[in-house]
Parts: C-alpha cells; sequence; structure tokens
C-alpha cells in the first residue's frame, strides 16, 4: 500500500503541477567570488569613458533615481550580482 | 533585478561557484541560502522556498537609455566582456522573453523573434492576461498586465512604438505603457517584471512550459 501511495504521489509531482521541479543539486564549478557591494557609478556626463551607445545595459528606475548596468561589466563568473542601493531600495543586479 | 530586502533582512549576494541546471547559483552571506539565479528562489538553507520580488527592468542599449533617462547614473567597473552589444538580437532565435513563477504563477514566455515580427504579443493567461511590447528603438522588451478597471484591454500594434487597445481606441506608448490619448489618457498599465533569457536556459528550467509561438 505504501508503496502505491508513494507512486501516486512521484506522479502527482510529475504530472499534476504541469512541471516537475528538478531536484536541487548544485555542483561546484569554481570556488566562490566575493561579494560585490561598493560598485561605483558615475553620471551621464562621465558615462563615455566606459560604455558605447550600442552596448546592452540593464536599465532600472526605482522612484526618481535610474541606473544602468552594461551587460559587459555583468558577465564574467567573478561580477554576474551587484549588491546595490538605489531609490531607497536595496537591490541585486543580476542577469 | 531583485530586490535584496527578504523578511526583515537586507540579503547580500555571492556568486557561489556552484551551477545547477547549467545555471548559477547565489549564495547570500546573511543566512547561507543558496538560490537559483534564474528563478529567484531560495533552493536550500534557511531561507528555502522564499523567492525574491523583482523589479521591472529593461535591456536595452545605452544610447536609448540614457536618452529616456537623462539623469540615469551608470555602473562604472571594467569591461568583463565584449560581446554584449546591439548585434546580439541579430541572433533572435537563441532568445526568449519570459516571466518566472514567483511573478505570474506559472513561467509564461515568447520567443523574441516572434515579438520582434509582431510588436505586441497577449497572453489569454487565466488571471494574467499579459501583453509583451517590443520596440526597435533599443531592441527593447517589456511586459504589462492588460487589466485596466477590473477588465482585459486588447491592444494592436500601431507605428512608431504606439498600440490601440480595442475596447475604448485609446493610443498608448507601447514602450513606458501610458496611454497618451483617448478615453484611458494618462493611466499606465501596470509592469510586469520579466527577462530576457537564452531560450535553451529557459527550457531547462521550465521544460513543459509553451513558449509562444
Amino acid at each position: 500500500m505504501r508503496h502505491i501511495i508513494r507512486f501516486f504521489a512521484l506522479l502527482c509531482i510529475q504530472f499534476g503541477t504541469g512541471f516537475a521541479e528538478t531536484k536541487f543539486e548544485p555542483h561546484q564549478v569554481v570556488r566562490p567570488f566575493k561579494a560585490i557591494t561598493d560598485a561605483p557609478h558615475v553620471g551621464t556626463e562621465r558615462a563615455a569613458d566606459f560604455v558605447k551607445d550600442d552596448e546592452l545595459v540593464l536599465g532600472v528606475k526605482i522612484g526618481k533615481a535610474s541606473r544602468a548596468y552594461p551587460i559587459n561589466m555583468l558577465t564574467s563568473p567573478h561580477r554576474e550580482i551587484i549588491n546595490d542601493k538605489l531609490g531607497g531600495k536595496n537591490i541585486a543586479a543580476t542577469w | 533585478m531583485y530586490d535584496r530586502d527578504v523578511k526583515n533582512k537586507t540579503l547580500t549576494f555571492q556568486v557561489s561557484g556552484m551551477l545547477w541546471q547549467r545555471s548559477l547559483v547565489m549564495r547570500d552571506l546573511e543566512t547561507k541560502s543558496l538560490w537559483s539565479h534564474l528563478m529567484g528562489k531560495a533552493m536550500d538553507g534557511q531561507l528555502k522556498g522564499t523567492s525574491l520580488d523583482l523589479f521591472p527592468a529593461a535591456m536595452t542599449t545605452w544610447g536609448e537609455w540614457k536618452q529616456r533617462h537623462p539623469n540615469t547614473t551608470l555602473l562604472a567597473m571594467s569591461r568583463s566582456a565584449m560581446r554584449f552589444d546591439k548585434r546580439v538580437w541579430e541572433n533572435a532565435s537563441r532568445f526568449v522573453y519570459g516571466t518566472t513563477p514567483h511573478v505570474t504563477g506559472k513561467s509564461i514566455s515568447v520567443a523574441l523573434q516572434h515579438l520582434q515580427k509582431k510588436k505586441i504579443v497577449q497572453t489569454p493567461d487565466g488571471k494574467q492576461h499579459l501583453l509583451f511590447t517590443y520596440s526597435d528603438h533599443g531592441k527593447r522588451v517589456q511586459s504589462f498586465s492588460r487589466m485596466i478597471n477590473g477588465k482585459a484591454l486588447n491592444f494592436l500594434a500601431t507605428e512608431n512604438d504606439t498600440m490601440t487597445d480595442q475596447e475604448t481606441g485609446s493610443t498608448w506608448n507601447a514602450v513606458t505603457g501610458r496611454c497618451l490619448t483617448g478615453k484611458l489618457k494618462g493611466t499606465h498599465l501596470k509592469r510586469i517584471p520579466g527577462t530576457i533569457s537564452y531560450l535553451r536556459a529557459w527550457q531547462i528550467f521550465f521544460p513543459n512550459a509553451k513558449v509562444i509561438p
């Protein structure tokens, strides 16, 4: 009986929810990286030193504050996540 | 773009160095919980089961962003890659724009190529009634709820990043979601946080989710 229940439960997990959430089995590929918490930012007047007009950015506006995060600065295992503060909110910029 | 404030705690995320489903796993320094980067959900540790709230963010070109937000600031670090400029969108078939289950109950996604062609895509999906819009200027995608005053509006794409709703005939800005002229002038559609993702990565996380079309 217990087997039947277990089988049925498995069926529900597989099909009942529309998709099965794969078991969380992470594996370590590189060492952890230090969290980035104090990343510098500049206004538009100095932006040309850092980014070109046709580069992709992830832009966010919170209240009256807005900030752009160039994808070319986020891409790499030692970056990926920028712990930041904008418009009074604590945000993690990541793509 | 995640909100780091969770249950009266401000979390600080680091790259854990782990991968799950070929995707980044984040770790927060405060509780050491492990988070799926794509789902924004704690998969293990003290906060297991918790999902991070999102802020709507746009992936666009710097040129388009600063024109739209003249007072913007810019992350000012060295480049760690060079390949992400507007030419990335020439390979649109590699990308989807999607929302995660925490935001819309289940993942909803649309093929970028389809969206580029149609300019707007609507989902009839249950309670959500989503609207995805694409702008050639900046090649950006955004998503909105179509619900206004308890009713879902149906949109038709018109020229220059505008659209018209069939119910009132009002004209809307398809990027900002603001009604420009007509009965609903001044009304804003609610923005829904979504993300551009690689199709391959999205399908690993949501193998049974239908990508529109």
